[in-house]
């Protein structure tokens, strides 16, 4: 058996060591965010051709196609799109037709709840009714939920030092 | 005082950590019903394609050089050497079509899809059933994609006469031979060749991404 006081003491110290257990577990927790990054290059050529003549011949030909660079993309993050880009490049003869995409997209983190509460007013099913107890889509930023979790961090550290 | 102050802390992690435990209030009710959903990805697509069909090479030979005149070598009076041949004319460049290059790339990615439906039962006789949907979603996507089509940087040059040397071959020598001898003339130099053709197809590089990320569908019916 212990005495009231020390027996205080214990669960204090306990206690600090749960909290700096479970907030270690905290921290090591996926924070939910959405990060897409595309980086895209299209490039198509058909030039840098030579039909060159040595000393005393005639030159010769050249003939270039086409050159086309096409990019598309497309990305919807929960139903909203976020970038929609379409494309087309045809170059000039003999030129490289080039498209390069570099886009970076960062959401917070985001949590959508939905509750409904059916409350039935009798036996038959076709009286009931349904309401909408809460439908929200929670945006929370990730450098703040950061700042704030380093924020406890530091100061529970401090604690213990 | 600063014991209590971390406690209160924990509790607001704790919130972050389990967003679900804030909507425990319907759990004791047999009647409800939960769903939730937890999501985490990372996908990853490094596309590099390449087509070409150029890069060829058609290129006339090089041509021979032009002969020396011939020598008179201790000889009598009115001898003359031989002439050179002429040198050979550099090839000319040859003809080169190339297809055409078509390089894609499609990259597709349903990330993440979450379609609930809900079907309530009706028959509950009074009772309140709660229906809770929850959705976490977390994702984290990369496409890098490099596509080139050529069909380019062919070469179809004329080649070179015979040799670098100016005006052919050399003329003949007189050697410990007695008048009136001649050596014999050098050739005459060869043309350059004339350069080619060349006629090149198209050359088309398309990318296409598409990413649906965190797709979230509820349905409750009733």
């Amino acid at each position: 058996m212990c005495k009231i006081e020390f027996c205080t003491q214990m669960m204090l110290s306990l206690s600090t060591k749960i909290i700096a257990i479970v907030l270690g577990l905290g921290l090591a927790s996926p924070i939910y965010a959405v990060e897409i990054i595309n980086n895209v290059s299209s490039s198509a050529s058909t030039g840098g051709n030579s039909a060159a003549p040595a000393g005393g011949g005639q030159a010769g030909e050249v003939i270039q196609g086409e050159s086309k660079a096409e990019v598309r993309i497309y990305t919807e993050v929960d139903g909203e799109i976020v970038t929609n880009i379409d494309e087309t490049m045809v170059a000039p003869v003999g030129e490289k037709a080039v498209i390069e995409k570099n886009i970076e997209v960062n959401l917070p983190s985001v949590k959508s709840s939905i509750s409904v509460e059916v409350e039935a007013g009798g036996e038959n099913s076709s009286t009931t009714t349904a309401k909408i107890v809460q439908s929200s889509i929670l945006h929370t930023a990730v450098s703040p939920v950061l700042a704030f979790l380093n924020k406890i961090f530091n100061y529970v550290l401090s604690i213990f030092s | 005082m600063k014991k209590i102050t971390a406690v209160f802390a924990i509790v607001a992690l704790l919130s972050f950590a389990s967003p679900a435990l804030a909507h425990g209030g319907h759990y004791g009710s047999s009647d409800d019903i939960t769903v939730t959903n937890h999501n985490s990805a990372s996908v990853r697509n490094t596309v590099n394609v390449s087509a070409s069909t150029g890069g060829n090479d058609a290129n006339g030979g090089t041509g021979s050089a032009a002969g020396n005149g011939g020598d008179v070598n201790h000889s009598d009076d009115n001898n003359t050497g031989g002439n050179g041949g002429n040198g050979g004319n550099g090839g000319e460049g040859g003809v080169i079509y190339t297809g055409n290059a078509y390089a894609g790339s499609l990259i597709n990615n349903d990330v993440n899809y979450n379609e609930t439906n809900v079907d309530v039962d009706c028959d509950c006789e009074g009772d309140v059933d709660d229906v809770t949907v929850t959705n976490h979603n977390s994702a984290s996507v990369n496409n890098n994609v490099d596509v080139r089509a050529r069909t380019g940087h062919n070469e179809a040059n004329g080649g070179d006469a015979g040799c670098d040397c100016v005006g052919g071959g050399d003329g003949g020598n007189v050697n410990h031979s007695e008048d009136h001898n001649a050596g014999g003339n050098g050739g005459n130099a060869g043309h350059g060749g004339w350069g080619g053709y060349i006629n090149t197809g198209d050359a088309e590089a398309g990318s296409g991404i598409v990413n649906l990320v965190n797709t979230n569908i509820t349905r409750i019916r009733r």
